[in-house]
């Protein structure tokens, strides 16, 4: 499903030049959940920008479901970023003039889906989510707990093969970052998706299928997988 | 590619509306804007105005003519647009008195007629205006001074073809400060006029907003003597180049007013689009495409210029409005020695489709010009870097 092959990419700054991504091949199977974990500054962020198609890797190459992400042309790229990926941030998620149910339906609506598709899909999720009621709700008056179920939901409401999570629960206490993760992972697997989340919390690791570390823009497996 | 652009327009309308303050921010100065350069541009229409007003209604009318036949009933110049027409026969004499001589041009005039087109007879010093049959005199101070006459005097003309002088009684001294109007001219009612039957010179004075030009065929079409019938352009070109002057400097000014509000404007614009930069980077990983992206924008760079403009017009035509129903700008105090506001110094901004249309058509050109570099930007740069700014 996903894979990355001798992947590079190096930042230039005033500060100098920082090698964030070091020849990482990895390959992720369809389905699975995987946490990469590393400290910050370690890659992970680049590593899934990368895999993701928002950014471009000096060199090597990503594959995803077979496509490699960075020969596509950028029009091409935005419409398998709409119809296949979903993406959930560490923070600053939500359209913030939109409401919680239309930031929801808004990949729904990029991918054309029919309105009462659209309104049945994106009620369902907000009942999953735990926010039924809060559909009307602009953005800043969610909990920070509050936005991430929302991004979650608004990632999978299109149900793409590939859910790129950086660091979702890093705004997050413990508790609330876990079930915020077992939430994803619940409901991504219910349509079949893979996914792939960068952590620091060794408890959100152990929820997923195949756990990666990442080091000074080198990958490492797990020693306990 | 979404086949509607309802759900953009929408997207972009919902942006404006909740982004609340900064919107309304923006649009503030973009009203200001707009209604400031509708009421100025009204006035520069106001001020060119006043001047054709005062210039052609003072005595000269809009269209002028010489040498017409005295068969020439006035009545038949009186076509749709005219609000009048003043005959005038001239001729040319010597008048005297006090042992004093000048020469001048006793004009025969229908009293009647002038009170209600022309406005040389509001200047009036001393004594009155001619009455109709009257058989008195209206002469400048200019040239009483000359005759040392005051009204009450006896004067006496005398011209080439008459056989005797002919006494007349000053009625009126007036003084208009136009010279040519002030220097070597008198009035007598036609009834008193020593040879009433000699050509005329007609003063032809038109309803507010008639063109000139369009009566002037009409002569051209209809009367043998229709050559002879010239516009105040024509016949005023010193008139003609300060109304194109006033047109072309205060459009600069417009120009420069609006340049360096829209500075503000594009400094504005950058910061609205760049607060939100981190928002647009989310759309972009959620797969929209540049292209949608720029429409995004610019929909809600458009929307927001329509509604601030039309708001901005509206104030901008309530003002001038509320001048015009309160009495116009009163200038006499900047005006009363310029001949070209010899009627009255008051100007009233009068509204134009040019005056309505071209600060809002400024507004959104402006508005796109600033708002293009964020656009762009945020359509070119890759999602990443674009998360990375926010």
């Amino acid at each position: 499903m996903v894979e990355c092959r001798s992947v590079t990419k190096t930042y230039h700054s005033g500060r100098g030049t920082l090698q964030a991504l070091r020849g990482i091949s990895l390959a992720i199977a369809p389905g699975t959940a995987a946490a990469i974990a590393g400290k910050s500054g370690s890659g992970k962020t680049t590593l899934l920008n990368c895999m993701g198609g928002l950014d471009w890797p000096d060199s090597g190459q990503v594959f995803v479901n077979g496509i490699d992400l960075h020969t596509l042309p950028q029009r091409g790229l935005s419409l398998f970023l709409r119809r296949d990926m979903g993406f959930v941030f560490q923070f600053g998620n939500l359209l913030s003039y939109l409401t919680v149910f239309e930031n929801i339906a808004f990949p729904l609506k990029l991918n054309n889906i029919p309105k009462l598709e659209l309104e049945r899909r994106t009620q369902e999720l907000l009942e999953r989510i735990g926010l039924a009621g809060a559909g009307p709700a602009l953005a800043h008056e969610l909990s920070g707990g509050e936005v991430q179920r929302v991004a979650v939901a608004r990632a999978l409401a299109h149900r793409p093969k590939l859910l790129l999570a950086d660091e979702p629960t890093a705004s997050l206490d413990s508790a609330t970052g876990t079930s915020l993760v077992r939430l994803m992972f619940e409901l991504g697997r219910e349509s079949g998706c893979t996914m792939v989340l960068s952590t620091h919390d060794s408890e959100v690791m152990d929820l997923a299928d195949q756990r990666l570390h990442i080091r000074d823009g080198m990958l490492q497996e797990h020693p306990g997988q | 590619m979404l086949k509607s652009q309802g759900f953009w327009l929408k997207t972009a309308g919902l942006f404006l509306l909740r982004s609340g303050r900064s919107t309304a921010a923006l649009s503030l100065m973009v009203v200001s804007a707009v209604a400031m350069l509708v009421f100025l541009s009204a006035l520069d229409v106001g001020v060119n105005d006043t001047m054709i007003r005062s210039s052609t209604g003072l005595f000269a009318g809009h269209i002028s003519a010489a040498g017409l036949p005295a068969t020439l009933a006035p009545g038949v110049l009186a076509v749709t647009g005219v609000k009048g027409v003043a005959r005038r026969v001239p001729a040319a004499g010597m008048l005297s008195g006090n042992g004093q001589f000048s020469s001048v041009v006793l004009f025969g005039i229908d009293p009647e007629a002038e009170r209600s087109t022309s406005a040389f007879w509001k200047k009036t010093l001393a004594g009155s205006f001619l009455s109709p049959g009257s058989r008195g005199l209206y002469i400048s101070r200019q040239l009483a001074d000359a005759l040392r006459a005051s009204t009450g005097s006896v004067l006496s003309f005398s011209a080439g073809g008459m056989a005797h002088a002919k006494n007349f009684t000053v009625e009126g001294i007036y003084e208009t400060g136009i010279d040519p109007l002030d220097r070597g001219i008198a009035f007598c009612s036609l009834a008193a006029h020593p040879e009433p039957q000699q050509p005329w010179t007609a003063a032809v004075f038109l309803h507010d907003g008639v063109d000139p030009a369009d009566v002037i065929a009409r002569y051209r079409s209809a009367l043998a003597e229709g050559e002879a019938f010239k516009s105040w352009s024509e016949l005023m070109p010193d008139l003609r180049q300060l109304i194109d002057l006033n047109y072309f400097s205060m459009s600069l000014v417009m120009v420069l007013v609006f340049g360096v509000v829209s500075l503000g404007i594009a400094c504005a614009f950058v910061i609205f689009i760049m607060k939100h930069v981190r928002e647009y980077g989310i759309m972009k990983a959620m797969g929209v495409t540049p292209a949608e992206m720029m429409r995004l924008i610019v929909m809600e760079i458009m929307l927001m210029n329509c509604a601030a403009s039309l708001a901005g017009i509206a104030c901008g035509v309530t003002a001038v409005l509320l001048v015009g129903s309160t009495g116009g700008i009163d200038l006499t105090a900047f005006t009363s020695y310029n001949r070209y506001f010899a009627v009255s110094g008051v100007i009233y901004p009068r509204l134009t489709p040019f005056s309505l249309c071209s600060p809002p058509a400024l507004a959104l050109a402006f508005s796109l010009a600033a708002a293009l570099w964020p656009a762009v930007l945020v359509a070119r740069k890759k999602a990443a870097d674009i998360l990375r700014l926010g």
